[in-house]
């Protein structure tokens, strides 16, 4: 209780700081907190983590496509995390500008506190993703575990946008990979040949990987198969003080975890079943098994954690958005 | 001719970083994908090194005796092609390991000449006109000469060469077999990219 009070506290104070001080920004900002402090109150009270999580997840997502994609208000577009991963170099040697180290900066400490749980937590793409996943109650295609090729397929990806940023000063992942580019201004060179390459490449990676396939398999594909940047925080999420094991002796090898698991991350090694380490912590596997077997270190502190990065970064743009509807279509 | 030695060193030392940077994404996936010896590791180095060589030598052989018929267009026509069939290799590569199972991919672990891959990679690689060539091929067709555009062209070779030594200690990751895996990876889709690249590239 005296968490989810600090949870709404803090947030309250941030979104207000931030925004104009009048009675409808006011109310807007104590209903989002309350909304997200009662999530984590939730989560805390039925000790299942995953349910709520996805409600505010989803929300954050569709949120997000309404602000940024569907044009409403005049927004800026915020710089994408995905881009960051494979852009690396370019970050340090020609991009040391204010804004991108602090992206940097804001970005280090979300890995140092949460580190892959970004993914399941604050990723608009996961929030896609996740959604489709679970629009169908079971699945059509039932997939276990991938192939070795598939489940190196991020690892490749992000190793050859790395590559690939020695010579193209450009986001390669944003001009030819990413599925919302659909839908927002190309920054490269006016070749139609590329033009149309780039086209059908983004619209069959999107309704592909975001929509039928999460549809289908009941898998998060984006995240799970392709996201270079969920492959980078696979690597540097190491550095998180939060994991996800399961215990070997109250495991009763039912197998309810890797049909769960939408991002394939329960692998199996000497007949035991771990973790690995592409793991997002979006507790769904804790919520269902019937042995308990699979927990979280600190719990309290971690859900604590990502309730506060999650309704921070929502925070940044939800109440400012619902506020803007509102004026332009009563006022 | 001490002119053209000591142009072709200083433009190799000076433009080698992105010499790496361009060789990178095709060679890189091919040295992690194997676990091997440092010796083998250094013959495969020096083999993808003489390719680039050949490569290098060739295109000093066609400045400097064609030097006043060699159109932009045909240059950059030699290079899409040679993008176009690095990729191919690539791709190629990345089936044979990524599905040795395939009957396809069988056949071709016993086509004669796959196993000199570093070799056709670097002829492929040197083919392709990367900003620091053009540099070397404006100076060169000023001076029209075949035994000098060679000669420059070995010397600018030998100064890009510096900057492919890392690549000789790549097999200390290779040893990893997740990185194995990941490069194999990398290998197909490096290659799928620049094929799209080479497309783009000759505008069909």
């Amino acid at each position: 209780m005296i968490l989810s009070i600090l949870l709404f506290l803090i947030l309250l104070l941030g979104t207000s700081i931030h925004s104009k001080f009048d009675f409808m920004n006011f109310a807007v900002n104590f209903a989002y907190s309350l909304f997200v402090s009662f999530l984590f109150f939730r989560s805390m009270k039925t000790k299942k983590i995953s349910q709520c999580r996805s409600v505010l997840f989803i929300l954050l997502s569709v949120f997000f496509i309404l602000c940024f994609k569907i044009i409403f208000t005049s927004f800026f577009t915020p710089y994408c995390h995905i881009a960051m991963s494979s852009n690396l170099i370019r970050f340090i040697y020609n991009a040391f500008s204010d804004w991108k180290v602090q992206l940097g900066i804001l970005w280090l400490i979300v890995t140092l506190g949460i580190g892959q749980a970004w993914c399941s937590w604050i990723c608009f793409f996961g929030g896609i993703d996740e959604f489709f996943s679970k629009l169908l109650p079971r699945p059509i295609l039932k997939v276990r575990r991938l192939p070795t090729f598939w489940a190196n397929f991020s690892l490749g990806l992000l190793l050859f946008l790395f590559l690939v940023s020695f010579i193209d000063d450009k986001s390669t992942f944003c001009i030819w990979f990413c599925p919302l580019k659909m839908t927002t201004a190309f920054c490269d060179s006016t070749n139609m040949t590329a033009r149309t390459i780039q086209i059908v490449l983004l619209f069959s990676l999107g309704t592909s990987l975001l929509v039928f396939l999460p549809l289908m398999t009941k898998k998060r594909t984006f995240c799970g198969v392709f996201c270079p940047f969920g492959a980078w925080q696979s690597l540097a999420g190491r550095i998180s003080p939060f994991h996800v094991k399961i215990e070997s002796q109250k495991c009763g090898k039912c197998d309810i975890c890797m049909d769960i698991c939408s991002l394939f991350a329960i692998g199996e090694k000497d007949n035991e079943y771990t973790i690995l380490s592409n793991c997002t912590k979006c507790g769904m596997c804790i919520d269902q098994c019937p042995d308990n077997a699979i927990t979280i270190n600190h719990p309290k502190y971690f859900l604590f954690s990502c309730y506060l990065i999650s309704g921070a970064m929502g925070a940044s743009f939800i109440p400012k958005f619902i506020v803007n509807c509102i004026e332009k279509l009563f006022l | 001719m001490t002119e053209v030695i000591i142009n072709g060193v200083m433009l190799g030392l000076s433009t080698g970083i992105s010499c790496l940077g361009y060789c990178s994404p095709l060679f890189v996936p091919y040295l992690l994908s194997e676990k091997t010896e440092f010796k083998t590791n250094v013959l495969r180095v020096s083999e993808f090194l003489s390719g680039r060589l050949l490569a290098y030598i060739l295109w000093g052989f066609m400045i400097g005796k064609f030097s006043d018929y060699i159109e932009s267009d045909y240059m950059k026509k030699v290079s899409v092609y040679a993008i176009l069939f690095s990729s191919i290799l690539l791709i190629t590569y990345g089936m044979m390991k990524n599905f040795p199972q395939l009957k396809f991919c069988q056949k071709l672990e016993h086509t004669k000449g796959i196993h000199r891959f570093p070799l056709l990679l670097g002829i492929t690689v040197g083919l392709n006109i990367c900003p620091p060539f053009v540099m070397g091929i404006s100076y060169l067709l000023n001076v029209g000469k075949v035994r000098e555009s060679m000669i420059f062209f070995i010397f600018f070779f030998l100064g890009t060469s510096v900057y492919m030594i890392p690549y000789i200690f790549l097999n200390l990751f290779s040893s990893i077999e997740r990185i194995q895996y990941v490069a194999r990876v990398t290998a197909i889709v490096s290659g799928v990219w620049f094929f799209i690249y080479a497309i783009t590239l000759s505008g069909w």
